[in-house]
């Protein structure tokens, strides 16, 4: 059997290192340790924390079993991770869009007592906060992925490519866009609607 | 209710204030990532005692659907092979209740012919003399998927041989053999390989030689021999833990079972109790105590009654949930262990129903010294 090695020209360091070695292990175990916790919080923040576990250690062991499909040259190894960790989170786009829901009734009332008042400058962060959330539940997946994936877990728009599959002009357009949409109708999220319909 | 905000407009210093307030709040336990890591290490190699367990992402090869949905992520960085699927097959993971219909107690057949598979095992297992090492030979044909259309699916054989020591701590020996022999299940190899496919390489190939069966603790800066024992990773201490009375060692794998989320708790014990059974270092009392464990599973079924794996006779008891069946194979006369086998149960990706996708075949054996085999 041949075993492959890493071509010359590859520029192999921590952000990009080869992981077709005969001892995964020992790099599997820098990995897990350098991006495990960033990407807990990350998912933890999409899902939760318990579903975040899971798509973890999926991650991980997705990674793991195509390690020979990671190629250096094409992308840091962290958009490799996100990249899988994102299409795994598909799996829980339903629960995601309902715990978002909650979370905007859950900052209705201050508004609401707030309204004779009309200046959104008061209105404090967790009410800002559930007012993006039940905007965030109106996005697609497409572009909550590329949103959250800057705006969470930190990865620049070329990474949110490289991640995703998809050009970083379209990343970026794709981010405008969607900042565009939030900042217009966030605020308009207070959540006056009857939530029976979020099965 | 007055709508004065209909028209407002947040700031982009709004819209990321919000954003980095909304559930900045959580945090992730500690001991839980810790365990994740030693699962991963456990899978990519780091595994002391289990020296006939397959490469982990295949053993459970259920998880592919998974896998082949998360790869399609990655197509712009892999070498260009694998492009997304269309279809973004839903991949439903409900814990229990799948059918609705699980009975409550275990299966009459099932149940009978699995504690008479018990009662024919001697009560205990053939000694070692001075020099003599106990011998498992795994077969194993395993499968790789990859997932650019239209679709390949092969299994690939493995030889894994190890000859294990009276003491535990005295050395053990691996050897490990990718064979080079494939079987195309979906598509064919020429295709592949048109394909730019790799269909080689991935699994290590060679002879170690270690106390414990403690492989690679070299590689980890470990001391041999200093890992706890696991149900996916037995030695002798663990074993010794374990009850022999059915009930109580049935509660003991319920216990690990009792939170799967990924397939069912009776799938997820039959997974947990075939790698512990096909590790070949199962004392004879515990294995019998298992197959008595087994037979309390609700959902266990004789699937076969005369299935031939590998050239061995045997039955085949499963337990299917959502994708596949797991069959354990047991030969009913000896109460033999001869190995396991996943059988497709829904077509998709190509596969039909009824294939058999992966099966890893177990003989053991008395031999008269290390790299010995038995005469045949």
């Amino acid at each position: 059997m041949t075993q492959r090695q890493p071509d010359n020209d590859v520029p192999v360091d921590r952000d990009r290192p080869y992981l077709g070695g005969p001892e995964p292990a020992v790099e599997f175990g820098r990995l897990f340790d350098a991006y495990a916790r960033p990407l807990h919080h990350y998912l933890a923040r999409r899902v939760g924390p318990d579903a975040a576990h899971d798509l973890v250690s999926e991650t991980f062991l997705v990674a793991l079993d195509h390690r020979h499909t990671y190629d250096p040259r094409r992308g840091v190894v962290r958009s490799w991770l996100y990249g899988i960790a994102t299409n795994l989170l598909r799996r829980h786009a339903r629960d995601e869009v309902r715990a978002l829901r909650a979370t905007a009734r859950s900052g209705h009332t201050p508004h609401a007592a707030n309204h004779d008042n009309l200046v959104a400058e008061r209105v404090d962060a967790a009410v800002l906060a559930a007012r993006l959330a039940g905007a965030l539940a109106e996005l697609s997946e497409g572009d909550r992925d590329v949103l959250l994936l800057v705006s969470w877990a930190g990865l620049d728009t070329a990474e949110v490519a490289d991640a995703l599959g998809i050009p970083a002009g379209t990343v970026r357009s794709r981010l405008h866009r969607v900042r565009k949409w939030l900042r217009a109708n966030a605020p308009r999220h207070t959540d006056d609607r009857e939530e029976a319909d979020d099965a | 209710m007055p709508e004065e905000n209909v028209h407002e407009m947040w700031s982009d210093q709004h819209l990321d204030a919000a954003l980095a307030s909304l559930r900045s709040d959580v945090d992730a336990d500690a001991r839980e990532l810790a365990r994740t890591r030693t699962g991963l290490l456990a899978a990519a190699g780091a595994q002391p005692r289990t020296p006939a367990a397959a490469p982990p992402a295949r053993r459970h090869w259920p998880r592919w659907a998974q896998v082949a949905a998360a790869v399609a992520a990655v197509a712009a960085l892999v070498t260009g092979v694998l492009v997304a699927r269309p279809d973004g097959r839903p991949a439903e993971h409900g814990s229990a209740g799948h059918g609705g219909d699980q009975p409550e107690i275990a299966d009459a057949a099932a149940s009978v012919q699995l504690n008479a598979a018990a009662d024919r095992i001697h009560a205990a297992d053939e000694p070692l003399a001075p020099g003599q090492f106990r011998y498992i030979a795994l077969h194993a044909w395993w499968a790789s998927f990859v997932d650019e259309p239209p679709g390949y699916t092969w299994v690939a054989e493995n030889l894994l041989e190890t000859w294990v020591p009276a003491q535990e701590k005295q050395q053990w020996m691996w050897r490990r053999d990718v064979t080079g022999k494939r079987k195309w299940l979906v598509g064919t190899e020429a295709q592949a390989r048109a394909h730019g496919i790799e269909v080689e390489g991935g699994w290590p190939e060679g002879v170690w030689r270690a106390p414990c069966g403690d492989w690679f603790a070299k590689e980890e800066g470990r001391t041999p021999c200093t890992t706890r024992g696991s149900w996916s990773s037995p030695n002798e201490e663990f074993m010794a833990s374990l009850p022999r009375d059915p009930d109580k060692l049935y509660a003991a794998l319920r216990a690990v079972t009792a939170d799967s989320r990924k397939s069912t708790p009776d799938m997820r014990a039959l997974q947990i109790a075939a790698d512990f059974l096909g590790s070949g270092l199962v004392p004879a009392d515990l294995r019998a105590a298992m197959y008595r464990v087994l037979a309390k599973l609700p959902t266990v079924r004789v699937t076969e009654k005369f299935a031939n794996l590998d050239g061995r006779k045997g039955t085949a008891f499963g337990v299917t949930d959502q994708r596949e069946r797991l069959d354990v194979i047991i030969d009913p006369a000896s109460g033999r262990f001869i190995g396991k086998r996943s059988v497709v149960t829904v077509a998709d990706h190509g596969l039909k129903p009824g294939s058999v996708l992966e099966y890893t075949a177990l003989d053991t054996a008395v031999v008269d010294g290390m790299g010995v085999r038995p005469a045949r």
